[in-house]
């Protein structure tokens, strides 16, 4: 006999309306957001090796964790998580933190380019791009375009290669939409892949 | 160990004894059982001392149904932790205390974080619930059942529909009870001990009745029961 066909039983008794009486006393608010039955569900898909739940599981504790972490590196280092929401960040760990081998060189690298998109407006990487500019044009003649700072470059698997990067390319080309070449241009022209901000 | 029906007043019990009499010979009749078996009942529910003997055994068997349906539940809820890993990668005692993102705190979370979320939440949820299964003996359950002591209307209903649905065995076995009022009575009390607990479970649990879930070895535990 399944257990809906024990609760039937009572149906509509006088009976029933004292358990559940006594029920949301022993209760009280707390309880009553309990799910389990859609949980018994879950169990159920779970039993026949879904392990999907087990992850996700993991990864919502690890956000939460994240967040705690946030409100501690948020008034230690302002500036680097400036623009970088809580939730974001968060994200932003459970991405790095579930995804391969969970390691913290993936945290930092994924932190950094946030970071990369947000920092080419700021007065010291442009300073910075300047310098690198001059240099460039010293050891490679002036016949490149004027470099500019790039985020996310990757090479031609996908792999990221820095946080930020110096790309400048020979007159002519448009530069990062060369899909393969664009490592090149990297790395020959930037030579500046920058790690750590 | 019995448990004592002394722990009723002796106002509780008796409305208890009158109940139970009137329920049984309520529900055979309403069943439409054979000479035979009336005749049993009948005879079983006229000795002088059938009111307090069958009290006696309702009570044990209802402090028996209501903790037996409470460790049912309660292994349910582990076997599910496990499941989800939690007591592999994650002790049980920290899982539940472990601080997780507030309801109000979710903006800018994705989708699926945030479903997550709640499933972690309704999980953690649990922790009294497993607590107070822990707490309940014997004793808890009869102050339960001095809560929700059935009338003899409701023992009526739920024994008539227990001997609709389980004729051949929930009756049969009740009517080879008989003469014996403490066996009778622990018969009645177990199933409606049951009913009790698989009640609170069921309150506290949304009604999400699918045949998926009928079908799942979750319910199949239940089995044989009460």
């Amino acid at each position: 006999m399944s257990a809906f066909t024990i609760i039937e039983l009572a149906a509509g008794t006088s009976f029933g309306k004292a358990v559940r009486r006594f029920t949301i006393r022993i209760a009280g608010k707390k309880f009553g957001q309990i799910t389990v039955r859609e949980l018994s569900e879950a169990a159920t898909k779970a039993a026949l090796h879904d392990t999907e739940r087990v992850i996700g599981l993991a990864s919502v504790i690890i956000v939460s964790d994240a967040y705690r972490i946030y409100a501690v590196f948020v008034l230690r280092y302002p500036t680097v998580l400036k623009g970088i929401e809580k939730s974001t960040f968060a994200e932003m760990v459970k991405e790095a933190m579930t995804a391969g081998k969970r390691s913290f060189e993936a945290l930092r690298g994924l932190i950094v380019e946030k970071m990369g998109w947000d920092l080419p407006e700021t007065k010291d990487m442009h300073g910075a791009m300047e310098k690198v500019a001059k240099a460039l044009a010293k050891r490679f003649g002036t016949k490149w375009s004027v470099p500019r700072l790039v985020a996310n470059v990757t090479d031609g698997e996908g792999k990221q290669l820095g946080g930020s990067a110096v790309d400048q390319h020979r007159p002519g080309w448009s530069g990062l939409d060369h899909g393969g070449h664009r490592v090149e241009v990297a790395l020959q022209h930037g030579g500046a892949v920058q790690d750590g901000g | 160990m019995i448990t004592d029906a002394g722990l009723l007043t002796i106002g509780e019990q008796t409305a208890l004894a009158g109940a139970i009499a009137r329920g049984l010979v309520d529900a055979a009749e309403a069943v439409r059982l054979d000479r035979a078996a009336m005749a049993r009942i009948a005879l079983m529910v006229g000795q002088g001392s059938f009111g307090t003997d069958a009290t006696i055994g309702f009570v044990d068997g209802f402090a028996q149904g209501f903790l037996a349906g409470g460790v049912v539940w309660k292994d349910e809820v582990l076997a599910y932790l496990r499941i989800l890993g939690v007591g592999v990668t994650l002790g049980a005692a920290e899982f539940f205390y472990r601080p997780i993102v507030e309801e109000g705190e979710t903006t800018g979370l994705s989708k699926q974080v945030r479903a997550e979320l709640e499933t972690l939440r309704s999980l953690q949820a649990l922790r009294p619930v497993l607590q107070w299964l822990d707490e309940v003996g014997p004793a808890e359950a009869i102050e339960v059942l001095r809560e929700m002591l059935p009338s003899a209307d409701d023992l009526a209903t739920m024994i008539g529909r227990a001997a609709q649905k389980w004729a051949t065995t929930w009756l049969t076995e009740l009517i080879a009870t008989a003469p014996d009022a403490v066996a009778a009575g622990r018969h009645i009390g177990k199933l409606v001990g049951r009913v009790a607990i698989e009640l609170v479970r069921g309150f506290l649990e949304p009604p999400v009745v699918s045949a998926q879930l009928m079908a799942a070895s979750i319910v199949s535990d239940l089995e044989g029961a009460p």
